[in-house]
């Protein structure tokens, strides 16, 4: 089991947002997380990269417990973040923030593994590609959610996990942002995704949970959950023409 | 027994003992340090409202409480020439009342240059400022006395009874009671919400029609006259004044105290001065090490309560904002009444057949790079109008320009037959344009309703006199506005969250919220960037029947959206944008056929809408 949840329980103050759940990502699968607004989701990712406390349960990544370890340790580990709302250095050129990313791949010496993967993700975006001098705070939302996406690849995760990776991307893009991830896992990347374009998410999916209010409502094989009719009903929308 | 009462209990018995205090305590030595508890409290309250509420540090206070208590000596010795004044003791409450006038007014002269500047910038500007004030009160000899300052400044008299020490402690207590009130009734109000609303986020508070630099000066003035105010009774205590009370520490002091009690806390200023101003009285047995006792004491407690003293006792998320009855909230109503009122613009414009926005020619580039070229479209009166490209296309860019953030190269911009001419970022709200924000912009942990209520900004008839004073008038605004807010949020869909902190708000919530503040400032035009990212298709179904009662409403809006679902069930018209170039207009039938819609935004393959 390459990350293993055990009946984690979160909250804020008194607040409790996460009550309870249990789940595990298997190694070389896309799992991904589906629920309403507020269900607990981003929460679940923030706590598991050590940016947020859990109140009581364990979170395993590769059979070491890291439900008290610093976000720094946990991304060191191969656990790998994509934040909703792109938080990039604006300041920063796209090219170094992509660097940034490749931080420790690049202290490691591997420069031109690093150089090579950097072209096949300026391949990937060839928006970001245009753009790779100017300020990363300049570009546009999109864009900088393609970059901030980029930076998190070209680290070479062993479990990534994106919140919204599809925020704010074009049609087009989001279709070949979905191959990407394909292609992803069949290189041998694990995913765990949040997305509220479920059926996009469960179109690639192996497997799903499904929350709500901070408890996992029900969960499954992508076959299994595309047949349960109250997740069709709430999270996929009744106008179905796929 | 709730904490709220408990609050109320800890401070009926607190009063009680200090206003016994007197009675019970042998000399006047302790008298004499909670006279100067007092004092220096009123000077830090202001300055909370100012640095903990408002976010602006400033350094210089020390030099607005000299201002204060220079005016208030010099007056009431200069009208010791009047036998009568004298005789009836004014001259003293006169002094005071000047060097209150005079404080604020040096404020307005510091605050008008120097609000221009923000963060870092601003806390220089305002030690320079101290700086100059305490070389001046050094050299004017003739005036300030120098070095030795003024001596025999009058004690506070009624009639021919001379306030001695026990009885000017009343003067004081009542003092520090009266600002502690004024604080909480500023900061429980309008324009306490204003002013956070400012520190959280100047873009969206101008978004909604808020002059934020106005703003800032007003706060920056009313500071000064707590600090005017503050300096007047100190001058009067000490009897005389000097250059040294007012050295570059003391301002230091004052923000001092105000982070170790708990910034943007009402309590925070008290217990931060009586601890800073107590303890080292209470360390005299560490005689030599003292003061390093002192340094670590405040250091430690800074490092275990970020928030300081009071931060503890701060109202958790969830709780109910102070000041509003909240009685459960009605599920069956959902009508948009605010939004349907009379006295909304959208409504009253009768003109369906003129265009409510025109663009023509609309251009922008940033450095070499065309965001925008020679654009130009029409919405009319509820009609929704959307605006699809790739990313950078220079759909965010289009929005920026029509409310004001950007100025176009070329190009009109037209409202209702008039020349548009957004001169600043609040003047477009004025003019019935609102908007969301593509990367949210809220207002902190502010309540979800509190956020609503701060899009009211154009449509307040409450002036700072309501709210410092609580008038009848003030508070039924306040509770209107609340009652309003709230069905804003219901017809937004937030209905269970009118009490939830903002940023507890999950992300699409967030989006809702938004959408729900720039309707409070009833539009005519509404600009969406993005509104459904982030929202599970329920959501957007719910944002749907949203955006189409608003359509019914006849308010224009301008749609900047991905979600291809939702552009095509809601927009009248789509025009979609490549390079800054338009590359195809017209319905969304027409629109999802286009080749080079397809080939630049969409994709060939149609498996996924």
């Amino acid at each position: 089991m390459m990350l293993d949840v055990e009946n984690l329980r979160v909250g804020y103050g008194s607040l409790e947002v996460i009550k309870g759940i249990s789940f595990n990502v298997r190694e070389g699968e896309i799992v991904t997380i589906l629920g309403s607004n507020g269900a607990g989701k981003s929460t679940t990712l923030r706590t598991i990269s050590g940016l947020h406390r859990a109140g009581s349960g364990r979170i395993a990544f590769n059979g070491e417990d890291i439900t008290r370890s610093s976000a720094a340790r946990i991304a060191g580990s191969g656990l790998c973040m994509v934040p909703e709302g792109r938080q990039l250095f604006p300041d920063h050129t796209v090219l170094e923030n992509l660097e940034l990313g490749a931080f420790r791949r690049l202290r490691a010496g591997q420069s031109r593994a690093v150089k090579q993967d950097m072209d096949e993700l300026l391949e990937m975006f060839p928006r970001i590609r245009e753009r790779v001098n100017q300020k990363a705070g300049l570009l546009s939302g999109g864009e900088q959610q393609m970059v901030a996406l980029a930076r998190a690849l070209i680290s070479r995760p062993k479990l990534l996990m994106l919140d919204e990776p599809s925020l704010g991307l074009a049609p087009i893009l989001v279709r070949s942002l979905f191959d990407t991830f394909k292609k992803l896992r069949d290189s041998g990347v694990t995913l765990l995704l949040v997305e509220q374009m479920a059926r996009m998410a469960l179109s690639i999916c192996d497997r799903a949970y499904v929350l709500e209010s901070g408890t996992v409502m029900t969960s499954g094989s992508r076959e299994e959950i595309l047949d349960h009719p109250g997740v069709l009903e709430a999270y996929l929308g009744k106008a179905v023409n796929a | 027994m709730s904490a709220h009462m408990a609050g109320r209990w800890a401070l009926s018995v607190g009063l009680l003992l200090l206003v016994m205090a007197p009675m019970v305590t042998p000399g006047t030595y302790y008298l004499f340090m909670l006279i100067l508890v007092f004092i220096y409290s009123v000077v830090a309250i202001g300055l909370n409202i100012l640095a903990g509420y408002g976010g602006q540090i400033s350094l210089g206070h020390a030099a607005l409480m000299a201002m204060g208590a220079y005016t208030s000596a010099l007056v009431s010795k200069g009208l010791e020439v009047s036998p009568m004044i004298v005789a009836s003791g004014l001259n003293v409450w006169i002094g005071m009342v000047a060097g209150t006038i005079v404080a604020s007014v040096f404020g307005a002269l510091l605050a008008y240059p120097s609000l221009r500047v923000k963060g870092p910038y601003l806390a220089m500007v305002t030690i320079a400022f101290g700086w100059v004030i305490w070389k001046i009160l050094l050299e004017w000899v003739s005036v300030t006395g120098g070095e030795l300052g003024i001596t025999a400044v009058p004690k506070a008299r009624i009639g021919s009874f001379v306030l001695t020490t026990p009885y000017y402690y009343y003067i004081a207590l009542a003092a520090v009671v009266m600002a502690m009130i004024l604080q909480r009734n500023l900061i429980q109000s309008e324009f306490g919400r204003r002013l956070q609303a400012v520190k959280y986020s100047e873009i969206a508070a101008a978004s909604v029609g808020i002059d934020v630099y106005h703003e800032k000066v007003k706060v920056f003035i009313i500071s000064a006259a707590f600090a005017g105010f503050g300096g007047a009774l100190f001058a009067h205590q000490q009897n005389f004044v000097n250059p040294d009370s007012f050295e570059f520490f003391s301002s230091i002091f004052f923000l001092l105290a105000v982070l170790f009690g708990g910034a943007g806390t009402l309590a925070g200023p008290l217990i931060g001065v009586a601890v800073l101003t107590l303890l080292p009285e209470l360390l005299h047995d560490f005689d030599r090490i003292r003061l390093i006792v002192y340094g670590v004491f405040i250091l430690v407690t800074l490092y275990v309560l970020p928030k300081g003293v009071a931060g503890v006792f701060q109202r958790r998320p969830g709780s109910v904002a102070p000041g509003f009855s909240v009685e459960p909230i009605d599920k069956n109503r959902s009508d948009p009444a605010p939004v349907a009122g009379t006295d909304n613009p959208a409504v009253v414009s009768d003109a369906q057949s003129s265009p409510l926005l025109e663009v023509q020619g609309l251009s922008k580039a940033f450095g070499g790079l065309t965001a925008l070229a020679n654009f130009s479209f029409t919405i009319m009166p509820g009609q929704v109008h959307a605006v699809i490209g790739p990313n950078g296309a220079g759909k965010t860019t289009l929005i920026n320009l029509l409310s004001g953030f950007y100025k176009p190269d070329a190009g009109t911009i037209r409202i209702l037959g008039n020349p548009l001419k957004i001169s600043s970022l609040h003047a477009a709200a004025r003019l019935g344009i609102s908007r969301t924000f593509q990367t949210i912009k809220l207002f902190g942990d502010m309540s979800s309703v509190e956020n609503v209520m701060v899009g009211f900004e154009l449509h307040s008839e409450t002036r700072l006199w309501d709210s410092l004073f609580r008038t009848g008038r003030g508070r039924n605004q306040e509770q209107l506005r609340f009652e309003e807010a709230k069905s804003l949020m219901e017809f937004v869909g937030l209905g269970d969250h009118v009490n939830t902190p903002a940023n507890a708000l999950s992300y699409g919530h967030r989006r809702l919220l938004e959408i729900a503040r720039a309707l409070a400032v009833r539009p005519r035009l509404l600009f969406l960037d993005e509104p459904a990212a982030g929202l599970v298709s329920e959501e957007i179904d719910t944002l749907k029947d949203l955006i189409a009662s608003l359509r019914r409403l006849g308010i224009g809006i301008l749609l900047v959206e991905h979600h291809m679902d939702l552009v095509s069930a809601i927009s009248d018209h789509i025009t979609v944008i490549d390079y800054g170039q338009v590359i195809a207009r017209g319905d969304p039938a027409s629109i999802q056929r286009d080749e080079r819609v397809i080939e630049a935004y969409l994709g060939t393959t149609a498996d996924d809408a």
